[in-house]
Parts: structure tokens; C-alpha cells; sequence
């Protein structure tokens, strides 16, 4: 029998913002809207990338959206478009969720690329995001106080996929130039702010090894509050190991105070299958999957964490969070339909409103657990993930002798986190299946 | 039961190009591609409107597109931002269809209203459309010589698209197709893309498009119908004619540029439903066949682009890969594709021959090259699920073997029977579509 053992009284630090998500509650040019979903699942961050693929459709987030003709005046209110991405914004903000903000470009896959060549002139295009920064943090051009703290540079500047660049057309160099000049100059101008990137494909590779090497080596002080990477993982260890090189790399280049940002994650067992991905990351396996991340990551060396995507595209490849609910009006405040591992995030939740972690040791193979408490209440979630066939095994919850009134909800193929027990005990032994979900809720 | 009569000596007209589509092939930022498609139903026009939805996704085919800064000088090949249009043009081309280039903005939904303003200088805007032009036509600006002979002024003003008064609306078209009109004579240039075939607003523009002694320029007027029944798509059509007579417009095309299945608008998500279905196949075909004999000359189905894959787009399906964004994707077709298949083989043989079918639900739409005959039958029923019955009866017998394919809910436009004699009688299911060859 696996073991669980939990100490209610341990506090172990606090629940981290882990279950943070790309992009905002409306989307689809605002057709579908999940917020009353994100409430519930108090989910803490959105990151802004790729916001209503392809190319911001030309309105929202891209600095190419904002700021439609580079030739324009930066200084001049006039040269900027920010009204839909202003009510974008103003949808999450409803939602209680902050905002990180990617300065920078969308993906493009298409064969002539756009707005991922490097900009003609650094130094303006500083001054553009500075005016973007301005607006949503100073009211600069009828703006607003939105004091977004987290501001992105660029992203996945690295990423060639069958020999084509995807996301930064020049060189490795004048990438490292071009983040010198924006980042010094943004915090410079804003030095309260939390100024990062870039957003690598993976935290430690050989890219990202002399990035880090030039920030840290340059005579002038180059700024990094954050450090954001990315990772599409098989399993959960895979998401856990990525954390731990992340953290390794920051300690090996002594940037003990940047935060480690893995803010882009989601399950792909395999990038030649993608059509398999793209169905298992709505099924109750991706939902375990996702359990178990959320888990190992309030465990690992990792401070934030979004999983990608939480936007109803028209293609809805990488949302496996929400389908297009029933439309009736045309286009007009759609609802959305949660997927199964939209549960997952929405148990990682309620720990997250509880604030302090506690003590949790697992005894047993591919078992994922996380516990949290507000010492009223207490919660732990419980995830048995792993791409091998096992048979279904029993899981003992243990802790010291109190009886505690205990609630279990359970996720899995046939249930949507639903209630399946409640009852009086001192301990709780469950019957666990691979691909399941669990939440325990204990009312001290 | 009732007769269906067939003359294919008996030339009525020529087959018109009903079958043409909103958008192109090669959808989704060029990842789905339906070329394939494309050229076996010899999709015959292109309309560009909602072209990457939404937006243009802010670079394809809207002015605020290509012309992103409305301050810049409209003489600056550097103020154009040209390169996925060009792209996305030259894909139709390849495609063999020819395009219809709305100038103007997408549809907007959002609450915040972008580009669905009255632009600031009409003249203006007038000089960007012609660059456009010079661009695709003339080469200018590393353009092309593609020989687009459409060009439709806005897209719904009477309903989202146009937030000012009609009558500015009225004076920009006024203003744009004259001028345009002056620079390229021997271009058509019409709109406005009207919700309906005929409503207060196009009785008001007409009326203000001749008044003054001077006739403006329409070379097409182009309309829409989302409607459950092709009889209401023709008496749209018929409106649109006669009020074209009524004021004089009698050498105009009745452009028909969008049309698609709808019952009511309060319940939109029914209405994808049956446009996924088989039913809304049998619909399209219908339709097609039905205006061939009606005013309309042209016809856009709304919408071909794999972006509504779910929605508008009956036709398409995304096709599968496994690899990351390697190479694009091929569409799958879907039931709604294949009439405009058959329409396609019809249009392919050039005349109209003689066809007539004496019983309710069937519509019926022949077609010959002197050689080779084609006959496309619709059993469309809205409500009911009546099998029809017809007896064919050939006016001059071929004496060839005949070929019958069905689209029905099992079959994908497939062969299911040869003919040697003509039969004594044919079948045909609810909601199923045939092509008899001959």
C-alpha cells in the first residue's frame, strides 16, 4: 500500500502561484468568456503570449498591435492602439488574476515572417514598451493604475522548428544586445518593476548558458528579476527535473535573487504525435498530469507557473482547459464548457486560497500530493499519474490521531471533481486508478 | 411520384459561376490548405471578406491592414504592408478561381468598434484602394499582374460595419467608386454588400446614386441571405433584380456574396449545426441550383476559410498531422463541399439543358457540352423526411450507360449505380444529393 503521510501542523512555506495560465478569461475577440471559471479556480497569474493567435490579430498584446507603424513618433499618444488590448487587460483584472506581460511578438509559422525580426532600433522600441508600461501602470495616454509588476522581454528568441525560426529572426548576439538595450533602459526608467525574460524553449541549454553568461558578465548591470523558460513534458518528473536545472542554472551564474518563471508548460508525450497531444491534454490523463505538475511544483525550486493555454482559439489545440459552450446569440458572451483539467487547476486552488503549505510525504510510485491549510480548513490534492498500465492501487492518507470531518472529491474519466465522500475519520484510504484526481477537503 | 423530364439538346443558357466561395484556400495563417478541393469543384470565384477573421488578423486584405497608419502618404510604396496578402492572393490564383477583393474592414463584435468607422477623408481612402489596385494589377510597389477584375466598396454597411449615418455612407461609396471607376474604366467596381437583397437602405442609396442628373458607376451590386429555404435565397435575389430595373440599373451583375443556412439568428448554433450536417448539404445544393434559374449572377458561399471550421465553414474539415507545424495541413471535406462539387461538373460542361421535375422537395439542374450530359439533383426538405420518387423520361435518349453518385449521409459523393437503359424510376432519400452522368 502507498502512503501519504500529512501534518497539519507543519507549515512548510506558502502555496505558490503555480496554477497561473497564458492568456485571459475572454478571449476569441471576446466570444467566449470563462471568467466565472477563472474566479473559481483563483487563478493567480495570466501571461500574455501569443493573445489571439496569429499576430495579436493585429490589435491585442504584440508591441506590432500597439504600435502599428514603427516609423511613428514613440512620444506621441496618437501613434498607439491600445484600446483592445485595454479591455483584454480589464477582463482579467476582473477576474483577480495579475498580469505578466510579454513585450514582444506572437509565434509565426507562416512562410514570411512579420514582426519577429529584430526591431530596426533597439533603443526605440525600449521607448515604445516604456509608453506601453506608462499607460497600464501611470495613465499615461488615458491609461490606468493597473500596476502590472511582471514585464516579459521577448520570447523563445531561440526556437528553430524544421530549420525555420519561429519567434526571433536574428542572430543569438543581437538578440543578447537587443534584451541589453530594453532591459536596461525599462529598468532604468521603472526600477520597481520586475523586468525578465526571455522566455527560452528549455531553462538550460546552450543558448540559454551564454545568455545568462552575458547578463551576468556585461560591465553594465543588466537587469533580471526573472528568468522564464519553458517545457512540454511526458510526465510529471520531466516538469519537476526542469524546475530543478532551472533553479541549478540561476545558483551556477549566482542570480540567487531572480525568480525562475516556467511559463509555458503542458503535457505532449510526443512532438511526432501532436494530434495525440493535442486530444490527451483535454482527457483525464492530461488533468493528472497537470495534478501532479501543479504538485511538484509548489515542491520545486520554481517561484511562478503557466500552463499553456487557457484561450479559446478558433483552433483550441492547446486549451485544455475549456471547450466553446452552446452559442445562440452570434458571437455575443458565448459561455465556455470546463474540460477535465480545468479541475485540476481548480483543485490546485482551493489550496492556493488556504495560503500555508504543510508537511506531505509520499511513500509509493507515481503518486502526487500537496496539502495546504488555513488552519480552520485544510485540503489535499492528490494526483496517481503515469504512462505505464498499472493496476489500480490503494493510497493510505495518514496523519497524527485527530478525527477530522473529510470530504473527498474525485476526477477522473467518469467524474468532474465531484463529491464522492463524506465522512468522519482519522485517516482516509482511497482506491486510486491511474489518470485520477483527488481532493480532500478536512474541516478541523 | 412525378416526372422528371430531360432534354439534353434543349439548350436554356449557360451554367453560372454559383459556386463560388468566401476566402481562399490556404487558411489559417497558411496552415490548412483546400487547393486540392478547390480545383476539383472548379470553385470558380474567391469573395475576400473576413479574410482571417478577425481583423485580417491585422495583415491580410482589410485597409487597416495593408494600410496601417490612415497619416501616411497613400504615393509611399513603404506605407503598405503588402507581403501575406500577396501570399494569400497568389494561393487563389494557383487555386484557379478568380478574385472578388472586398476593400474595406472585417465584420466587428467586440464592443470596442475598430476599424468599422467612416474613414476621415474619403478621397483619401479612395487613393489607398487604387495603390492597392496598382499593386495587384500593375505591378506597383513589387506588385503583380493578376488581372482581378471585382472590386466591392465596404461589406454591410446597412448592418455592423458602417458606424456613422447611411447618408456618409452613401456619399463615400459615391466617392470611392467614381474615382476608382475614373482610374481603372475597364475594372468592376460595385457593393455594398447588403444583409438583404433589398431594404431601406439600397432603395435610399439608389435613389441618392441617381439623383443630381449624374448616374454613379455600379458595375455589381452584391447582397446576402442567410436563409432555411433557397426559395427565400431567389426571392432575395428577385428583389435585388427589380430594384436594379427600378432605378435603371439594368446592365449591373446581381452579385449574391454571401449566403449560408440560417433559421433564426437568436439560435446561431443551431443553425452550424445543420450547416455541418448533411442537411445543410442537401441545402447548398439546392440553393445552387435553384438560383441558376433566378437573377443572381454570381454567388459567394460564406465561408470556405478553415478559421470557422466549426461555424460558417461547411465544407471543410482540419485534416490531421503529427509533426509541429512541419508542412501545411490538407482540409478533409466535408458533406457540405460536395455540391458544389457536382455544381462544379455542371459549370465544367458549359450550357444550361433542359430539366424539369414535377414533384415537391426535388430540385433539379441539368447541363451539357454536347457530348457529355450532367444532371444534379436536391432532395432539401427543412421540416419533413419524404422520399422522393421521380420517373426520368429522356426527350432525346442518349442511348449511352449513365452514371448515378449519391451524397447522402453514407455516402461521399460515390458511385452506386451504372446505368445501361434509363431507369423506371429513382429514389431519392431526404436531404441527398445526386449527380446522374451521362
Amino acid at each position: 500500500m502507498d502512503r501519504v503521510r500529512v501534518d497539519f501542523q507543519q507549515i512548510t512555506g506558502q502555496i505558490k502561484p503555480v496554477h497561473g495560465v497564458n492568456n485571459g478569461p475572454v478571449t476569441c475577440n471576446f466570444w467566449y468568456d470563462a471568467s466565472e471559471y477563472f474566479l473559481a479556480a483563483n487563478i493567480p497569474y495570466c501571461r500574455l503570449h501569443d493573445t489571439e493567435y496569429p499576430f495579436g490579430s493585429g490589435e491585442f498584446v504584440d508591441i506590432a498591435c500597439i504600435f502599428k507603424d514603427f516609423s511613428a513618433d514613440a512620444e506621441d499618444p496618437a501613434s498607439y492602439n491600445f484600446t483592445l488590448t485595454d479591455d483584454y487587460l480589464r477582463c482579467i483584472r476582473e477576474v483577480g488574476a495579475e498580469i505578466v506581460y510579454r513585450l514582444g511578438a506572437s509565434i509565426e509559422h507562416q512562410p514570411v515572417k512579420r514582426n519577429i525580426i529584430p526591431p530596426a532600433d533597439y533603443l526605440k522600441w525600449a521607448k515604445i514598451c516604456e509608453h506601453i508600461i506608462r499607460h497600464y501602470n501611470e495613465g499615461w495616454a488615458n491609461g490606468y493604475f493597473w500596476n502590472i509588476e511582471y514585464w516579459e522581454i521577448w520570447n523563445e528568441p531561440e526556437f528553430v522548428n524544421y530549420g525555420i525560426s519561429r519567434c526571433w529572426t536574428g542572430t543569438k548576439e543581437e538578440f543578447f544586445e537587443f534584451y541589453r538595450v530594453v532591459a536596461t533602459h525599462l529598468k532604468e526608467r521603472f526600477p520597481q518593476l520586475k523586468i525578465g525574460g526571455p522566455a527560452f524553449t528549455a531553462p538550460d541549454h546552450d543558448y540559454a548558458k551564454e545568455f545568462l553568461r552575458f547578463v551576468t558578465q556585461s560591465d553594465s548591470q543588466i537587469p533580471l528579476d526573472f528568468y522564464s523558460w519553458h517545457g512540454y513534458v511526458k510526465n510529471v518528473e520531466e516538469a519537476k527535473e526542469l524546475a530543478k536545472r532551472a533553479k541549478g542554472m540561476l545558483q551556477d551564474f549566482d542570480l540567487t535573487e531572480t525568480e525562475s518563471f516556467y511559463d509555458e508548460w503542458n503535457y505532449v508525450p510526443s512532438w511526432n504525435e501532436m494530434e495525440t497531444a493535442y486530444e490527451k491534454m483535454k482527457t483525464a490523463e492530461g488533468a493528472a498530469l497537470c495534478a501532479g505538475t501543479l504538485c511538484v511544483l509548489q515542491q520545486s525550486p520554481v517561484e511562478k507557473a503557466m500552463y499553456y493555454d487557457a484561450q479559446l482559439r478558433w483552433e483550441n489545440e492547446w486549451c485544455g482547459l475549456f471547450a466553446p459552450g452552446k452559442t445562440h446569440r452570434h458571437a455575443i458572451g458565448n459561455k465556455v464548457i470546463p474540460l477535465k483539467p480545468y479541475y485540476s487547476f481548480y483543485g490546485f486552488g482551493v489550496l492556493y486560497k488556504l495560503r500555508k503549505e504543510i508537511f506531505t510525504s509520499v511513500e509509493g510510485e507515481y503518486i502526487y500530493a500537496c496539502g495546504a491549510t488555513d488552519g480552520m480548513e485544510s485540503a489535499l490534492l492528490l494526483a496517481c499519474f503515469t504512462d505505464k498500465e498499472i493496476q489500480k492501487k490503494k493510497v493510505q492518507i495518514q496523519w497524527a490521531d485527530e478525527k477530522l470531518c473529510i470530504q473527498v472529491y474525485l476526477l477522473d474519466e467518469e467524474h468532474d471533481l465531484d463529491l464522492i465522500k463524506e465522512y468522519e475519520d482519522s485517516m482516509v484510504e482511497l482506491e486510486v486508478r491511474n489518470h485520477s484526481v483527488y481532493l480532500l477537503r478536512f474541516r478541523h | 411520384m412525378g416526372d422528371l423530364i430531360l432534354d439534353f439538346q434543349s439548350v436554356t443558357g449557360k451554367i453560372k459561376p454559383l459556386h463560388g466561395v468566401n476566402n481562399g484556400p490556404v487558411t489559417c495563417n497558411f496552415r490548412y490548405d483546400a487547393t486540392t478541393y478547390f480545383k476539383k469543384a472548379g470553385i470558380p470565384f474567391s469573395r475576400l471578406h473576413d479574410t482571417e477573421y478577425p481583423f485580417g488578423s491585422g495583415q491580410f486584405v482589410d485597409i487597416n491592414c495593408i494600410f496601417p497608419n490612415f497619416e501616411r502618404d497613400p504615393e509611399d510604396p513603404q506605407a503598405y504592408n503588402f507581403a501575406l496578402t500577396d501570399e494569400y492572393l497568389q494561393y487563389i490564383l494557383k487555386a484557379d478561381a478568380q478574385i472578388i477583393y472586398r476593400l474595406g474592414c472585417t465584420i466587428e463584435h467586440q464592443r470596442s468598434k475598430r476599424h468599422v468607422f467612416p474613414p476621415s477623408d474619403y478621397e483619401k481612402w479612395a487613393h489607398i484602394c487604387e495603390h492597392i489596385i496598382r499593386h495587384y494589377n500593375e505591378g506597383w510597389a513589387g506588385g503583380f499582374s493578376m488581372g482581378i477584375q471585382y472590386w466591392e466598396i465596404w461589406n454591410e454597411p446597412d448592418g455592423m460595419l458602417w458606424e456613422g449615418p447611411k447618408e456618409e455612407y452613401f456619399s463615400f461609396f459615391k466617392t470611392v467608386v467614381t474615382y476608382l471607376k475614373s482610374c481603372y474604366p475597364h475594372l468592376y467596381f460595385g457593393g455594398p454588400a447588403l444583409c438583404t437583397g433589398c431594404n431601406e437602405f439600397s432603395e435610399q442609396m439608389f435613389r441618392y446614386l441617381v439623383s443630381g442628373g449624374k448616374r454613379t458607376p455600379v458595375d455589381f451590386y452584391s447582397w446576402h441571405t442567410y436563409a432555411c429555404t433557397p426559395e427565400e435565397v431567389v426571392r432575395q435575389s428577385e428583389l435585388a433584380h427589380e430594384l436594379l430595373v427600378t432605378y435603371g440599373y439594368t446592365q449591373t451583375e446581381s452579385i449574391l456574396d454571401e449566403w449560408n443556412y440560417v433559421e433564426t439568428w437568436d439560435e446561431v448554433g443551431e443553425a452550424w449545426d445543420v450547416i455541418q450536417s448533411m442537411k445543410g448539404a442537401a441545402f447548398n445544393g439546392a440553393t445552387m441550383i435553384l438560383l441558376q434559374d433566378s437573377t443572381c449572377d454570381k454567388a459567394t458561399y460564406y465561408d470556405a476559410q478553415l478559421t470557422f471550421h466549426k461555424w460558417w465553414n461547411g465544407m471543410f474539415a482540419k485534416g490531421k498531422s503529427d509533426t509541429f507545424f512541419k508542412d501545411m495541413q490538407q482540409v478533409v471535406p466535408k458533406k457540405g463541399y460536395y455540391p458544389f462539387e457536382i455544381f462544379g461538373k455542371l459549370y465544367g460542361l458549359g450550357n444550361q439543358v433542359y430539366a424539369k421535375a414535377n414533384c415537391e422537395h426535388l430540385y433539379v439542374l441539368a447541363a451539357s457540352d454536347g457530348f457529355r450530359h450532367a444532371v444534379m439533383l436536391a432532395n432539401y426538405q427543412k421540416e419533413t423526411w419524404e422520399t422522393v420518387t421521380v420517373i426520368p423520361r429522356l426527350v432525346h435518349d442518349t442511348g449511352k450507360a449513365s452514371k448515378l453518385f449519391v451524397l447522402d449521409e453514407t455516402h461521399d459523393l460515390e458511385l452506386v449505380q451504372t446505368f445501361h437503359e434509363v431507369p423506371e424510376q429513382l429514389e431519392i432519400r431526404p436531404n441527398t444529393v445526386l449527380l446522374w452522368e451521362f
